[in-house]
């Protein structure tokens, strides 16, 4: 706190984090400038992707145009998306149906869970925990016919339920909040312990809110996680109108490379936004949370 | 500890149950499967005493019974014949399945959808009951039990005649063990030749087993003598070497001993020896040159008689003859076809035999004239040229080169047809979809000079190799 | 002792904390485990019958599965080091006080959130035939290089890798940070540490459990490359980047369950071995703490 006064050293430090930050937006400028492009540009920019020119027969070589500026401001794509393709808004409200019950499911189920694996000793907790581990590790080309199994019985197929069922009890969220959980000194969980308070007072008072970072992070990539889904409701989903904007956004359309981009930027907004909002919690250490050790 | 084992023993119990009834779902078509699961399919003169209605007289008791038919894209026609068959079968639903739902599939989505639902379903024993397999990698559904084998089918149903269609396109040569899924129509691939020109020139071949070799050595001397500038007009190099892996298909795939020789002199050779031949005027890639062309050959798509007239009307030569492609050594004689819209049953479909009836309609309904390609169905092709030759005459389009009218018909020009499609030995896509897709990505960088024929050859097989050994 | 005995007596507690998970969790991934597991025993799917070890025989006599366990092993061996160390410099330098703090903060995550098409199309940009990687070489009068399909193809993948999963490193570390008692610092001080003393002894060490977790999800990810390999370079990419990911995609639309579970348990395992040998680590790093 008191070393990064001196300005300069600031500067300095700053300048280490802005060099590889500016790497990581490149892609994503990227995309925001090339949203702003005609399609007509678009193409002229990149006619040649995945093409050869013949130089057997003379032509020449060609190039892709790589071009951080639009030779004119067009917001067409945005229009085509908007106005032209109402599907890709009604995809959108779809992500945020299956995303948001997920990520809220997910994050209070594995808080409750996680909180027996880090606080609680009970025999066979830690193979227990393995098995979880375990199950999260398989591979979702193995689980597929399974669930699909599964799905069709309980009646899902077809269903967000489908989607939002297996969602909300992964065991990401189990297996992160235990292991923030876990060190939560537990002198802290002692000392009311001693007052007498049990566990489900301890989880509420104590854990969940030192757990803070935690949760927030959790959230984040929970969300960013559900947000880009493409497996799942690919295959459990069958009509186009119940499926997130995610699975359409997944594959190139080398027809329209404009208004992919276009639909890339508007699916980007909530989750900046959603990380703007929980960067102060993620950021908020344990001496604001009010519990002093 | 207890409690853990406890717990273990409960999860693993659940598994157990649950992999019981996956395999029951599997397996809830007992009284067809069970006995029926290889090599049989819906039997349909089964006596044995089974439960389920007798599979030669599918749905005559009145039950009424629903059908899946999934298919990648949307085909107007299956969507007409479902109607008309619903009409006939009252009792009968057809639920016309398709993923890429009537748009383009621009980006592939649709297709990626079709190939992932359908491959889950059929693993959970579940599913359509009727597929378009033309998008799914059938050569490695082979003793899976997953398609119902439909040459036992044919066999054993009274009502399937099989003189009525062709069978050399249904089960061609070579082509051994189940027969999996049946096209509903094809296309005819072969040769136009200038025969004035070609016989003037007194250079002499055999066509019915002339191999790649002999064809670029007699398209050499034809172009020596004179006449014409180049020997033979094909779409793009690209689809010349297709034809040329396909011909020699044995010798650059092993699938029996998983090895793969596409950085063999033969694979290499070819690729340099189109090049050759291009550089020799044996071939030309001008596709300009395809209806007018100064060329000996052609070669041309038949996808129905009255195509072929007017493809044959629009190549200006004074007497045109077909002739066979090109075939590698020791390949039976016969000619080269494409097929289109195959179609498979469902193994574990509780409606087979209802689908093998539907499929069956499919392929005998004159009124599902295929738009695209020749009809499976001798008798519907029978009757497409009789119908011609009634009229005694077929209408060229206009399309501004002064071409276009109304022109006479005779059995006569329809005979080399004939001849053709009985002919027709060989398919055309007997290649493994990934091995067909690496030969169409890595080899434009070759022919247009962008890499060398060992950097692309070399690509292929691995690419080919890691496919034999998955 | 007292103590000890009062936590084994948790379990009634524990069951329930643990019930509502436990029920789902159950359903939708224990059973679908299981009966892959059992998959990976059998020689057909659904009526398919004990076969014992037949499915693993085969599966390690596949060169081209020999080939894709190698490649993700190389791959997640560079990969999720280069990652790790990257992103827990990035975090403790993001957790000083910087200027544009938030910014950059929201700038490291925000490649979490771009669709996957967006990426894959901006990767084609870079590293296509044509691309402006080789525009670039092309200038210089160097060759082309066919990035996806040459032994770079590694390299580009691994960029895709740390470009894409930095950031979610990065939070992951940042909250690590935050959870670290300032009172820690406070008495490292005391005693006479110095800033760097105080890294190794409070921060590295206060890190470690969520060490194991990022270790483990970072393992998990890089197997999530592969969509955007897949979008690139479809079923059969170039022999270095064929990873376990499209073996197994492949088996699977081959209809080839039972192979596919015998390499996945293979995989898993494998996983599991790493992730008990760090969690072992983690309780002694805890009993040492206590």
């Amino acid at each position: 706190m008191k070393r990064a006064r001196e300005p300069l050293t600031k500067l300095i430090y700053t300048l280490l984090a802005v060099l590889p930050a500016a790497a990581l937006a490149l892609p994503i400028v990227l995309t925001l400038t090339n949203s702003l492009m005609t399609e007509r540009e678009i193409g002229s920019n990149y006619d040649w992707l995945g093409k050869m020119g013949d130089v057997a027969k003379g032509q020449q070589d060609a190039f892709v145009n790589l071009k951080l500026l639009p030779d004119w401001l067009s917001f067409g794509q945005y229009a085509q998306l908007l106005l032209r393709a109402p599907v890709y808004l009604h995809q959108f409200w779809n992500s945020v149906g299956l995303s948001a019950p997920i990520v809220a499911g997910q994050t209070a189920v594995a808080a409750l869970a996680a909180y027996a694996f880090a606080k609680l000793k009970f025999k066979g907790r830690d193979k227990l925990f393995l098995v979880y581990l375990m199950a999260m590790l398989m591979p979702f080309q193995v689980t597929l016919v399974p669930n699909y199994l599964i799905a069709g019985k309980l009646g899902l197929l077809n269903s967000w339920a489908a989607i939002i069922g297996p969602g909300i009890f992964g065991a990401f969220g189990v297996f992160m909040l235990r292991q923030f959980m876990a060190h939560i000194p537990a002198a802290y969980a002692e000392a009311a312990r001693m007052d007498g308070a049990g566990h489900g007072v301890i989880f509420r008072r104590i854990v969940l809110p030192l757990a803070k970072p935690g949760l927030a992070a959790l959230i984040v990539l929970l969300f960013a996680d559900q947000w880009n889904m493409v497996e799942q409701p690919l295959i459990f989903l069958e009509d186009a109108f119940k499926q997130p904007l995610s699975v359409e956004l997944s594959r190139i359309n080398e027809q329209a490379r404009g208004v992919g981009f276009a639909a890339s930027v508007l699916y980007m907004i909530p989750m900046a936004l959603l990380f703007l909002y929980a960067e102060a919690y993620l950021v908020q250490g344990i001496e604001q949370s009010g519990i002093k050790g | 500890m207890r409690k853990t084992q406890v717990l273990l023993a409960g999860s693993l119990l659940t598994i157990s149950l649950a992999a019981c009834s996956g395999g029951g779902d599997g397996g809830q078509t007992p009284a067809s499967s069970a006995p029926a699961t290889k090599g049989s399919a819906p039997s349909p003169s089964s006596s044995s005493a089974v439960t389920e209605p007798a599979i030669a007289s599918p749905a005559s008791d009145g039950e009424s019974k629903t059908i899946v038919f999934q298919t990648y894209q949307y085909n107007e026609e299956f969507a007409a014949a479902i109607k008309n068959y619903e009409a006939l079968h009252p009792n009968i639903t057809i639920k016309l399945n398709s993923l890429a739902k009537g748009e383009e599939d621009l980006n592939g989505l649709g297709l990626e959808k079709f190939r992932q639902t359908t491959s889950t379903q059929l693993l959970a024993g579940q599913g359509p009951d009727l597929i378009d397999v033309d998008w799914l990698p059938t050569d490695r559904y082979a003793g899976k039990n997953i398609l119902t084998d439909l040459g036992a089918a044919m066999a054993s149903d009274p009502s399937f005649h099989k003189e009525d269609y062709f069978d050399n396109i249904i089960e061609p040569v070579g082509s051994e063990g189940e027969i999996t899924s049946i096209p509903m129509s094809f296309f005819m691939q072969t040769l136009v030749g200038d025969q004035e020109a070609i016989e003037k020139s007194g250079v002499s071949f055999d066509d019915k087993s002339w191999n790649w070799d002999e064809f670029a050595e007699a398209g050499r001397q034809l172009v020596a003598k004179g006449g014409h500038e180049d020997a033979y007009v094909f779409k793009s190099p690209i689809n010349l070497l297709y034809q040329m892996v396909q011909a020699n298909l044995p010798a650059l795939v092993d699938a029996e001993r998983k090895e793969a020789h596409f950085d063999s002199d033969l694979f290499i050779g070819m690729l340099n020896g189109i090049r050759k031949m291009e550089e020799d005027k044996v071939v030309t890639f001008d596709i300009s040159k395809l209806r007018d062309g100064d060329v000996f050959f052609q070669d041309l798509t038949i996808d129905s008689p009255e195509g072929y007239l007017t493809r044959m009307r629009d190549i200006q030569y004074p007497k045109k003859k077909l002739y066979y492609a090109p075939k590698a050594d020791g390949q039976d004689p016969g000619g080269y076809f494409t097929t289109y819209d195959k179609l498979a049953i469902n193994a574990h479909s509780k409606v087979q035999a209802e689908a093998w009836d539907f499929l069956k309609y499919l392929m005998s309904d004159p009124a599902l004239t295929p738009v695209f390609g020749l009809p499976i169905n001798r008798t519907v092709y029978e009757k497409q040229v009789d119908q011609l030759l009634e009229a005694g005459q077929y209408t060229v389009e206009e399309d501004g080169s002064g071409r276009g009218g109304t022109f006479p018909v005779t059995k006569a020009d329809l005979q080399p047809l004939d001849d053709m499609l009985s002919g027709a030995a060989h398919p055309l896509d007997s290649l493994p979809g990934t091995i067909e897709q690496a030969l169409f990505e890595e080899t434009p960088a070759f022919f247009s000079g962008q890499k060398t024929a060992e950097t692309v050859a070399k690509l292929i097989q691995n690419k080919a190799t890691t496919y034999l050994n998955e | 002792m007292n103590r000890r005995g009062a936590l084994l007596r948790d379990g009634r507690a524990a069951l329930l904390f643990l019930a509502p998970s436990a029920l789902g969790f159950g359903l939708f991934y224990l059973v679908p485990f299981g009966m892959g597991v059992w998959y990976s025993f059998t020689d057909r799917t659904g009526s398919g019958s004990f076969a014992g070890l037949e499915n693993y025989r085969e599966v390690l006599a596949s060169a081209s599965f020999r080939q894709a366990a190698a490649n993700s092993l190389l791959f997640t061996g560079i990969g999720v080091p280069l990652l790790i160390a990257l992103s827990l410099l990035l975090a403790l330098l993001l957790n000083r006080s910087l200027y544009l703090r938030q910014t950059l903060r929201t700038v490291y995550a925000l490649p979490l959130v771009v669709p996957v098409a967006s990426v894959a199309l901006v990767w084609q940009i870079f590293f296509d035939w044509n691309g402006t990687l080789n525009a670039w070489r092309h200038a210089l009068h160097l060759g082309r290089i066919d990035w996806l399909q040459s032994d770079g193809s590694l390299w580009v993948l691994l960029l895709m890798y740390l470009w894409k999963n930095i950031g979610y490193d990065v939070i992951l570390f940042l909250a690590a940070l935050q959870a670290i008692p300032a009172s820690y610092y406070e008495t490292a001080r005391i005693e006479g540490a110095g800033k760097v003393r105080q890294l190794l002894h409070v921060t590295l060490v206060y890190v470690t459990p969520a060490m194991v977790f990022v270790v483990l999800i970072s393992v998990v990810n890089s197997f999530k490359v592969f969509r955007e390999a897949y979008l690139l370079e479809g079923d059969y990419p170039y022999g270095r980047i064929y990873m376990l990911q499209h073996y197994m995609n492949n088996l699977f639309l081959s209809l080839d369950v039972q192979k596919l579970s015998a390499a996945a348990v293979l995989m898993v395992g494998s996983i599991v071995l790493l992730a008990s040998f760090l969690l072992r680590a983690e309780r002694k790093f805890r009993d040492n703490l206590e």
